[in-house]
């Protein structure tokens, strides 16, 4: 769509005159509360974004309006006041630092609470870190190591700046700014994330890794993110998430779109552990996310790993739209809940190209009096021949008040090709806890280490350094869910 | 003029229960039929009914002076007979000693729906259109203690062009007792609404086999509800070979304590055809265990459907819940659709499902190759085979031969259309 | 002193009386073996002094080293150095069987004072001892009791045990399922470990094991009592005559 001049000139007006009141709150950093056009126009003259982008925003906020919130998923929470939200705040720490000696010290103090010791993962894991605190990234690192290779990393904001072209040809490409309420939200309101574009014929060599945190009161976090990767290269993407306790919920829509060209592979793993609520359910993050690959190139392959331990509620498919010939789609998932938690999670496998072959390995576990759900679609359209899927679903149960739910949709529509699901639900078991008892591990220890074995298959897709991680948060997660 | 589409069935249900009291059972129903089920609404999105709602249809008017003639042979000497969806006990035979059988008072009828209305079939399109236009609620019963060895047929025949038919039906197993009933539908109208309440009490058992077969140009919508009481156990078997569009919804609450359910299923479907099997289990106490294999052959344009639901309420532990779903595609147009779903609120449970579509076993196909079979005979071979194991599994022995046969006519029907992939 | 001291030990279970009075003692450097005919009461036995849940005593108590284990859990009485080797060893899948090996050593070591072992030094002392009991390294790698056979089973109950360095073990029918060389090697490791500082307990309903496993003490027992005592000839007996006159005669 293309604007009028009169609406670039009210545009900018508007936007002049919104800067000029914002005054005091542009010192704060923070839009005023709620939701309307002209938060979209501050956020993108925040942002300093060309027109089009304003345009594609504001298309999408009234594409939004128009919307309603989906209710197929088994998840229960009271209706969100999409006015009673900031959708934009920064932190109080200059943008665009040369290092990271010149992070806020008590930003880096926060990290290290919890356990990410910058300075450590920088130069002992090899990993390009890109923090995003609340909404603005503060820290890139690595850069010149990547630019090297030709790799772009670097905040979306940045990239609208400095790539504008391929961010405008891409973005929304996999995932249309109206497919979902949460993705038409994000698309209108999204404040920052990363961009990766990897070039023809590069193997990205270090895992790219960004760990979000929300903080600010009522904030939502609307990240957005992009990878490109072009023929014959490779990336692995890892993502992580921690949010400190805190009670009221907070909306976390975030929306993350992948392209992978001939013969090109993204790994994209996430450990999320957002805060899910105390003991009796209050508070917590609702996690929206709408995350989708698209294997355009000829025998791409997208592969998803998450481990999902947070957030009071989880609606997240991971999906690939397996386009290209031969390309290959993979989703491995661990959803714990607890207590309260409900998780309904799970992926899309749309198999288009001849011969394209997706895995699914869903691990659910519940306890407490949590409800978890694995949801998934396996579509084998008319031209999918010889296409392949295998699909595992196991659930494990841990006390008798939670529940454990498998809703798969299988779609096929050419004969040679072939769908295979299988689901299992399962309690572990008084022999199995004995035996561990027996050979003087604790309860605790036997839950976590059975629970970890049920995981397996999935936690061998992580990256090392994130399994161990991730191990760990398993236990922690079901801590006093038995005995 | 613009044709609307969707009230004129819903109209002339309307119109048809308009002269009823208030508080009759028919005007009750007729209340609740507002609309076809919106194609958004989860359980109806693989089976849309947009092109029925276009379709110029109202109820039958029964005459029973119509005189009646039958398609359907016979496997044994009981015979019940429905024609246009209302009972003919002049064409109908005797009964065993023991089985009974009688139209529901008002009273009766109105209990009828209030137990209907209790479940999950509330709503379902059959419930209350046939509610409204039933001739009448039919009893089937069997006394407590009695054992029947006989086979009951129960035939339902008859139907018109633009027409609905209404078989209302009541089978109730008093304790201890068992029966086998087969089933066939064959009905030449444009749409058969056939609704059941099946109520089986402690210790009793139910052996069941339907056959749908209806007119290739009609529908057929049909709604089972099962009650299981302790130790009762069903078998159930149906076969889906007819109409245009075939669903065949069953709701089972197992209730009591040890129940058992078995509930198979096969559809063979050509052409444009669209079956499709829809079963809600409700495991609602502990220790009972319901199991459930549907099997599909899908040839020329068509479409089938599986969704089965297993719901293990928080107390009902012990459950054994099994599902299998599988389907064979020998044709480039045909799809299969298949949701297998379960959803568990108890810890002590094994419940496992699996799904499987695609084409025939390429290891099975090279081993008979290699024994010098051709491709074609091999793919016969193994599709029959295919179809003979889930028809052993599911019915007594004396009819195997007899659901064989009833299956392979249809099946030699699409294979003949179908140039085997 | 005893290891292992059963004091009239009585217990129901479902309400019917399993164990009737049971006592025992046990000292550092014996092997004792109980044997008795089936539902005599062997199983229950070795799951009450384990500490299973469902198997908590009537009355009468049991010392482990001096030590009542009454109140004890069952993972704390295995950190104390009591061991059972499992009739059924369950099968973990995704457990790793290095993994759980090291987690249950290093809990026993942690609780009485040794130093943990990190994970190389704990891999060479695992090979180490895997390599006596013949269990391959390739075995270690898989989940703990899953796709084993019969013998790799109780072969790996062995290892653990040699690993655990218990006090006191109880071998629950532990030549179940074993052919005659895995009985061999299976035997031989225990053997391996009797020594001045612990005490063994074979539970068995055959004479076959203690050919093996030569025990100082036999105790026969039935109906939930121990109705005779004596050595290793008691075991003949009942291979020669069967448990039925020995029965009617105590």
């Amino acid at each position: 769509m293309v604007a009028t001049q009169e609406t670039i000139d009210k545009v900018k007006e508007v936007a002049n005159t919104y800067k000029y009141g914002f005054v005091t709150e542009l010192e704060s950093e923070k839009a005023p509360l709620g939701l309307n056009e002209d938060i979209v126009r501050f956020i993108s003259s925040k942002k300093n974004e060309p027109e089009w982008l304003l345009e594609w925003r504001l298309k999408a906020y009234r594409k939004w309006l128009t919307m309603k919130e989906p209710n197929w998923a088994m998840v229960n929470f009271p209706k969100i006041n999409f006015q009673d939200i900031y959708y934009y705040s920064a932190p109080k720490v200059k943008p665009k630092l040369n290092s990271l000696d010149e992070v806020d010290p008590e930003l880096l103090k926060t990290y290290e609470k919890l356990g990410i010791p910058i300075k450590e993962q920088e130069m002992l894991a090899g990993v390009a870190v890109d923090y995003v605190f609340d909404s603005i990234s503060v820290a890139t690192t690595f850069r010149d190591k990547l630019a090297k290779e030709g790799i772009i990393f670097c905040p979306i904001s940045e990239a609208v700046q400095n790539h504008p072209d391929l961010v405008k040809k891409y973005i929304g490409s996999v995932i249309p700014m109206g497919d979902n309420y949460y993705a038409a939200l994000n698309s209108a309101v999204f404040t920052d994330g990363s961009f990766v574009y990897v070039p023809k014929g590069v193997k990205c060599p270090m895992e790219l890794s960004t760990y979000f945190r929300i903080n600010e009161q009522n904030s939502g976090q609307f990240e957005r993110t992009l990878i490109i990767v072009e023929d014959n290269s490779y990336v692995s993407y890892l993502e992580g998430c921690t949010a400190p306790q805190r009670d009221e919920n907070q909306l976390h829509a975030a929306v993350v779109e992948l392209v992978a060209m001939n013969d090109a592979e993204i790994k994209y793993s996430t450990v999320q552990n957002w805060y899910p609520g105390d003991k009796d359910g209050i508070g917590g993050i609702y996690n929206f996310v709408t995350k989708r690959g698209n294997c355009l190139g000829h025998r791409s392959k997208i592969s998803w790993t998450q481990v999902e331990t947070g957030s009071a509620i989880t609606w997240k498919y991971p999906s690939c739209i397996l386009r290209g010939d031969n390309s290959v789609g993979e989703f491995y998932s661990v959803a714990v809940a607890n207590n309260f938690q409900q998780a309904d999670t799970g992926t899309k496998m749309i198999h288009i190209g001849k011969n394209t072959k997706s895995t699914i390995i869903s691990k659910g576990i519940s306890a407490g009096k949590a409800q978890n759900t694995y949801r998934g679609q396996v579509q084998i359209q008319k031209n999918a021949k010889g296409s392949r899927n295998f699909t595992q679903c196991d659930s494990l149960l841990i006390g008798d008040e939670c529940g454990a739910h498998t809703v798969p949709y299988i779609n096929q529509h050419t004969p040679s090709a072939r769908v295979e699901h299988e689901a299992t639900t399962s309690k572990i078991s008084e022999d199995q806890l004995f035996y561990c008892l027996q050979r003087g591990l604790d309860t605790e220890q036997a839950t976590s280490l059975i629970v970890n074995g049920f995981c397996k298959e999935v936690m061998k897709e992580l990256p090392m350094e994130f399994a161990v991680e991730a191990q760990k948060l398993i236990g922690i997660s079901l801590e006093g869910s038995v005995g | 003029m613009l044709h609307n589409k969707n009230e004129d069935y819903i109209a002339s249900v309307n119109n048809y229960v308009s002269g009823f009291n208030d508080n009759s059972f028919r005007k009750l129903a007729g209340k609740d039929f507002k609309s076809w089920p919106d194609p958004l609404e989860e359980t109806w999105r693989l089976s849309r009914l947009g092109t029925l709602a276009r379709k110029k249809i109202e109820p039958i008017k029964i005459n029973f002076d119509k005189s009646v003639k039958s398609n359907l042979n016979t496997i044994g000497s009981n015979i019940i007979k429905f024609f246009d969806g209302a009972y003919r006990e002049d064409i109908s035979s005797k009964l065993p000693i023991g089985v009974s059988l009688k139209e529901l008072n008002e009273t009766e009828s109105l209990s009828y729906l209030s137990k209907i209305k209790n479940t999950n079939l509330k709503n379902h399109p059959s419930t209350n259109a046939s509610l409204s236009c039933t001739p009448s609620i039919i009893k089937l019963s069997v006394d407590k203690n009695t054992k029947i060895l006989d086979l009951i047929e129960i035939h339902y025949e008859g139907g018109e062009e633009s027409l609905s038919v209404h078989p209302v039906l009541f089978i109730e197993l008093n304790e201890n007792s068992s029966l086998s009933i087969i089933e066939r539908f064959n009905h030449l109208g444009s749409l058969i609404m056939p609704l059941q309440l099946i109520d089986i009490k402690d210790s009793a058992s139910l052996n069941s086999i339907k056959i749908f077969d209806d007119n290739h140009k009609s529908y057929n919508l049909s709604a089972h509800c099962v009650f299981l009481s302790q130790k009762s156990v069903l078998n159930s078997f149906s076969l889906v070979k007819g109409s245009q569009f075939t669903r065949s919804e069953t709701h089972a609450y197992l209730n009591g304590k040890n129940s058992k359910l078995n509930l198979n299923g096969v559809y063979i479907s050509g052409d444009k055809q669209h079956h499709d099997l829809t079963t809600a289990i409700y495991h609602n106490v502990p220790e009972c265990v319901s199991k459930q294999s549907v099997r599909g052959i899908l040839g020329g344009e068509s479409t089938g459907v599986f969704q089965g639901k297993v719901r293990v309420a928080p107390n009902a532990q012990k459950t054994d819940g099994q599902q299998m779903s599988k389907a064979i595609l020998i044709s480039d147009k045909a799809s299969a659709n298949a949701k297998p779903e379960l959803e568990i609120y108890a810890d002590d449970v094994v419940c496992a499902h699996g799904a499987t579509v695609g084409e025939l076993d390429d290891d099975q196909l090279f081993y008979l190759s290699s024994r010098g079979i051709t491709k074609d005979k091999a793919r016969l071979m193994l599709i029959k085979a295919f179809l003979k194991d889930i028809i052993n599994e599911s019915v007594e022995e004396a009819l195997h031969d007899f659901i064989f046969k009833e299956a392979q006519f249809s099946l030699s029907s699409i294979l003949k259309n179908d140039l085997v992939v | 002193m005893s290891l292992l001291e059963i004091k009239k030990a009585r217990l129901k279970l479902d309400n019917k009386n399993i164990l009737n009075g049971v006592s025992l003692s046990v000292n550092a450097g014996e092997v004792h073996a109980i044997m008795g005919p089936n539902g005599s009461g062997k199983s229950t036995l070795s799951y009450m002094l384990s500490g299973r849940e469902g198997y908590e005593l009537e009355s009468g108590e049991i010392l482990l080293d001096g030590q009542s284990l009454s109140e004890m859990p069952a993972d704390e009485r295995a950190r104390s150095g009591l061991f059972l080797a499992f009739q059924y060893p369950v099968e973990l899948p995704g457990v790793g069987a290095m993994s759980f090996l090291r987690e249950a050593v290093n809990s026993r070591r942690k609780f009485i004072g040794k130093e943990e072992f990190d994970h190389l030094a704990f891999v060479k002392e695992a090979r180490k001892e895997a390599s006596k009991m013949f269990v391959k390294d390739e075995m270690l790698k898989r989940a703990v009791n899953v796709g084993f056979s019969g013998g790799e089973k109780k072969k790996f109950e062995i290892l653990q045990m040699a690993m655990l360095k218990p006090k006191v073990s109880i071998l629950d029918e532990t030549d179940s399922g074993l052919d005659v060389d895995a009985l061999k090697i299976v035997s031989d490791g225990v053997n391996a470990q009797r020594s001045d500082d612990n005490a063994i307990v074979v539970i068995t309903h055959y004479q076959r094991l203690l050919d093996y496993i030569v025990p100082d003490f036999v105790h026969i027992l039935s109906d939930g009592v121990i109705i005779k005592s004596g050595g290793p000839e008691l075991a003949l007996e009942v291979e020669k005559n069967g448990y039925a006159g020995m029965i009617n005669a105590a």
